[in-house]
């Protein structure tokens, strides 16, 4: 198979511990993630909030420098990359943030956010040809540049400044766009429209997403595969609808329990509660980190970290439920060879 | 106070914000009162040579110890009449006090820009770097930097104005610094930062077209208060005898009042004059520092926030 | 004290321990930097001034050697920082048999008391002032009188000095026009009378920097005022309803104060430095006013040791500050529990 476009092997990155002291967090351990080229797809990272996925957006956009592992892009490691490379990666793997409001500078006209990346990255050669780029930009998500373009950010509604993001991503012609959360911040009808332009943006463009998100509703909707984080580490990763229809670790059962059902006669049950300081401070000792809150927790589970299990193609957990199936699996797979 | 109105920050769908052009936090009445006050004194010199003869301000040019015209004893020729060594008042501010503000501009201007630097490397850098820069501002900030200056003026004899303001200048980077470091600190983890940085930009674009433009009103307050500041010094130095000797400036006139008793003598005009044409630099610069605040901080405005 | 607190008092006595040295590297350097030879210059205004000087070039060479001016200049900075630590500054150049220290110990309270009278009634006034003005429940005419006390903010205090001489000292004749005490008439002392009299010669001079510095400091305290104001604290407190005077005080300006102090901290070197004009004007006979003398009469060594006190004074009044801050400071308070 081809290099991977994006391959991210046993990235850890931990926070504090340094010269300096400061307690040590362990933000992301020994992550790996590989997107490829073709087919473009929409990587779904879930979790709540500490789980490292942010983290992980910031590593993979170079805000964030790795403490071990490596992150390669089209082969070569980001840390190591030249000039050239640096540049042509900066332009190639593009994000959009959670908050609309933020990323635009209250100082420029929203065109800014267009103007500097043309200028810097030279993608165009005069300001006509400047201009038709950001329209055809626009017209991407909906918008028509003579409406937008010449006002100050506070002048445009959330899910206006949403889509000028999108739009700025689209324009830079990139092959991810890593996408921080882009609709938690924007109202219900935005949101699917959002949605729709990043689908559109896969099928027809051929960018991949790195779909980054608490919401396992919207990952439901329009991911491919997903990978549900707790406290810096995989809990469970697979094709969407496979984890989301029939998870398997204790973690994301309760995470998608707490999914609401458009339907009445389902009582929503919010089993989700945030671990306590103790609680914390226990997953240092080595062990699964979810044994706190597990409902199926077993001794065993205290003495080394779960590795991922495959259960079936394409879905493992890290859980040791299902290290008997594992080997059931593979033993299996030899007495038929 | 001009036509502010209330303004909440993200307005959900704003529709026309900002229709009247005269709606901009920068009209402000105390910025635009000081700035006029402070204007009227930098350009007096140039306007007034127009109209009055600056040879005036040397010595000996003029009877001696004449009253202001509008005072029994006083004479148009020279209206604001003329001190013991014959120099005339009129010609004397004309000279001395766009002189002061050289002596200010020069001496805020280098400060700010050793602060731009200063400040820029220890927030971007951060670790060792950013403390030693912290460590040394707020060590050299401690330091009273007038008497400093007296000891070193009192040792260069001859001082020229230029060399003043760079002396000056030694002890007006740690305000800017320290301002220039928190901001950037503060607006470096800001989103539009980190989209600049996706947008291809590089430090330099970082901080020059991203951050300095939304630090302004805070640079130029602190700019106005180092102007001030320089001033006050230069003044100060000149006022104990200590600043160039051979060109009238507003400080020197005031020392040489006081050291031939003008208080006791009943010749307030001596070191009236120069008090007055101070108070009005110095109000106009504190004035502008308020308005400046003003802009930056809309709280300070008289806004209620609404809770 | 908790360990916070121990690194904080540590931090800050470093600090000062910086500046001292600081200061005193900068008195070593002045004169050996400045162009010329100092002790060559000063003879030679020595003789400008009318005194006939015989055997110049031998007596150039005796201070030289008095000063330790011909050793290489590390033995000399060695020695000059020996010096400064037991502040040993020698003999007065222009009344021999003083010696330096003794003429500074006698000016030294004046200053120290001049400066911390006009400092605290200064900062308490312009607080209080800048409070009521950042206050919302402040009575209207009093908000509306409140500017009026600053009208003098930013003139520089010594050339306000000057009116007020003018009028309180020479037209009104309420106030004597220069020296700490009647010192024709009475013997420093603890009389009443002697006590009176300094309270008497301090007035004016006092004064000069109060009205003229109380305004930074209300300004400040009114914009601390008012964002304190919008904080949730204040919006709790008023809703648990404590009653206005509590929570002027208790709430509001206590923890406006806190940043003032800094400010405070961070502005006594320009008070220190102002001071020396004002006793100079006022004829003062502070350690300001010795310094003006020192420089006129060509005193370089009571020069030396004037701004070495001078430093080390401000420096130990910032520590002091310093120290004062987490006492009053709820944080560090807290910590210590």
């Amino acid at each position: 198979m081809a290099v991977p476009l994006l391959d991210i092997r046993d990235a850890t990155k931990i926070y504090g511990g340094g010269l300096f002291g400061g307690r040590r967090v362990v933000a992301l351990q020994g992550f790996n993630l590989a997107i490829h080229e073709k087919p473009a797809t929409i990587t779904t990272i879930a979790g709540e909030s500490g789980s490292g996925k942010t983290t992980l957006a910031n590593l993979v956009l170079g805000f964030l420098h790795l403490t071990s592992g490596q992150i390669l892009y089209k082969g070569v490691d980001i840390a190591a990359m030249d000039a050239r490379q640096k540049f042509e990666y900066r332009r190639e793997v593009q994000a959009v943030f959670q908050d609309p409001y933020e990323v635009y500078n209250p100082f420029y006209r929203v065109k800014h956010i267009f103007e500097l990346a043309i200028q810097r990255f030279r993608l165009a050669q005069n300001k006509a040809e400047a201009r038709e780029m950001i329209e055809d930009a626009l017209r991407v998500v909906g918008m028509r540049g003579e409406e937008v373009l010449e006002k100050y950010p506070h002048q445009l509604s959330g899910g206006q400044r949403q889509r000028m993001m999108v739009a700025r991503a689209y324009m830079l012609k990139p092959r991810i766009i890593v996408a921080d959360e882009p609709v938690s911040m924007v109202d219900a009808s935005l949101r699917a429209m959002i949605l729709d332009i990043m689908l559109h943006l896969r099928d027809d463009y051929g960018i991949s997403f790195l779909y980054i998100t608490h919401d396992l509703s919207t990952a439901y909707q329009i991911g491919d595969d997903i990978y549900v984080l707790y406290q810096g580490l995989v809990a469970e990763r697979g094709e969407t609808s496979r984890v989301i229809e029939n998870p398997r670790h204790p973690y994301v059962q309760l995470l998608v329990g707490s999914i609401p059902v458009p339907d009445p006669t389902v009582k929503w049950d919010t089993n989700l509660r945030l671990p306590t300081e103790e609680e914390m401070r226990s997953s240092a000792t080595g062990g699964c980190r979810f044994y706190p809150r597990c409902p199926q927790r077993m001794d065993r589970c205290l003495q080394a970290l779960p590795p991922l299990y495959s259960i079936e193609a394409e879905h493992d957990a890290a859980c040791y439920l299902y290290e008997a199936q594992q080997q059931a699996m593979l033993t299996g797979r030899t007495n038929a060879s | 106070m001009a036509t502010l109105t209330a303004e909440p920050v993200a307005a959900r769908p704003a529709p026309q914000v900002r229709v009247n052009r005269w709606d901009s936090p920068w009209l402000n009445a105390k910025l635009i009162i000081g700035l006029i006050m402070v204007l009227s004194v930098a350009l007096s010199g140039v306007v007034g040579g127009m109209f009055w003869d600056l040879r005036l301000a040397r010595v000996g040019t003029s009877p001696q110890d004449l009253p202001p015209a509008f005072v029994p004893g006083g004479t148009w020729a020279h209206p604001l009449g003329t001190e013991n060594s014959g120099r005339d008042m009129l010609a004397v501010l004309l000279t001395g006090a766009p002189r002061s503000f050289r002596i200010g501009l020069i001496a805020a201007t280098i400060g700010l820009l050793i602060g731009v630097v200063l400040g820029c490397l220890a927030g971007f850098l951060g670790g060792w770097v950013d403390r030693l820069i912290l460590i040394a501002s707020d060590a050299w900030i401690t330091i009273p930097s007038l008497v400093v200056l007296i000891v070193i003026s009192a040792f260069v004899r001859q001082i020229s104005a230029e060399t003043m303001a760079v002396l000056i200048a030694m002890f007006a980077w740690p305000g800017p610094t320290r301002l220039i470091r928190a901001q950037v600190l503060t607006l470096r983890e800001r989103g539009y930062i980190r989209m600049a940085r996706l947008s291809g930009a590089n430090t330099f674009d970082v901080i020059f077209r991203e951050m300095m433009p939304n630090m302004l009103p805070y640079i130029a307050a602190s700019f106005t208060g180092n102007v001030s500041g320089a001033i006050l010094a230069s003044a100060g130095l000149e006022a104990l005898g200590l600043g160039p000797t051979r060109i009238p400036t507003l400080g020197m006139t005031i020392f040489y009042a006081n050291q031939a008793s003008a208080v006791i003598r009943g010749m307030w005009w001596w070191w009236g004059f120069p008090f007055l044409v101070l108070a009005i630099i110095f109000s106009g610069l504190f004035l502008i520092a308020i308005g400046l605040d003003e802009v930056a901080n809309p709280r300070l405005r008289g806004l209620q926030v609404k809770q | 004290m908790s360990g916070m607190t121990r690194g904080y008092v540590v931090r800050r006595f470093l600090m000062w321990v910086l500046t001292v040295w600081l200061g005193a590297t900068l008195i070593f350097a002045i004169p050996r930097l400045a162009p010329g030879d100092p002790i060559a210059a000063m003879v030679l205004r020595m003789s400008a001034q009318g005194q006939i000087i015989e055997n110049s070039a031998e007596l150039i060479q005796a201070w030289r050697e008095r000063f330790g001016l011909d050793g290489p200049w590390y033995v000399q900075y060695v020695n000059w920082l020996r010096n400064c630590m037991t502040l040993d500054f020698g003999y007065s150049l222009t009344q021999f048999p003083a010696r330096v220290w003794e003429m500074i110990w006698r000016a030294l309270p004046w200053t120290i008391a001049l400066l911390t009278f006009a400092v605290i009634i200064t900062f308490i006034l312009g607080n209080l002032i800048g409070a009521l003005l950042g206050w919302r429940k402040t009575p209207p005419l009093l908000r509306s009188l409140l500017p009026l006390t600053l009208t003098f903010s930013s003139i520089p205090p010594f050339i306000f000095g000057l009116l007020l001489l003018f009028i309180f000292a020479y037209t009104l004749d309420l106030f004597p026009n220069q020296g700490a005490y009647d010192s024709r008439n009475l013997q420093p002392g603890l009389t009443v009378e002697f006590l009176a009299s300094a309270l008497h010669h301090a007035i004016l001079p006092a004064m000069a920097i109060v009205l003229t510095s109380m305004g930074g400091w209300a300004l400040g305290m009114r914009g601390m005022m008012i964002t304190t104001d919008g904080e949730d604290y204040m919006i709790l407190a008023q809703a648990k309803g404590l009653r206005t005077p509590r929570l002027f005080l208790r709430y509001a300006v206590r923890n406006a104060l806190l940043p003032q102090l800094t400010a405070l901290a961070l502005s006594l070197g320009l008070i220190v430095g102002g001071s020396v004009l004002i006793e100079t004007y006022f004829v003062y006979p502070g350690v300001g006013y010795l310094l003006y003398y020192s420089i006129t009469n060509g005193d370089y060594t009571l020069m030396q040791g004037i701004v070495f006190i001078l430093i080390l004074t401000t420096a130990t009044a910032v520590l002091i500050i310093d120290l004062l801050y987490p006492l009053i400071d709820p944080r560090i308070t807290f910590q210590k529990r």
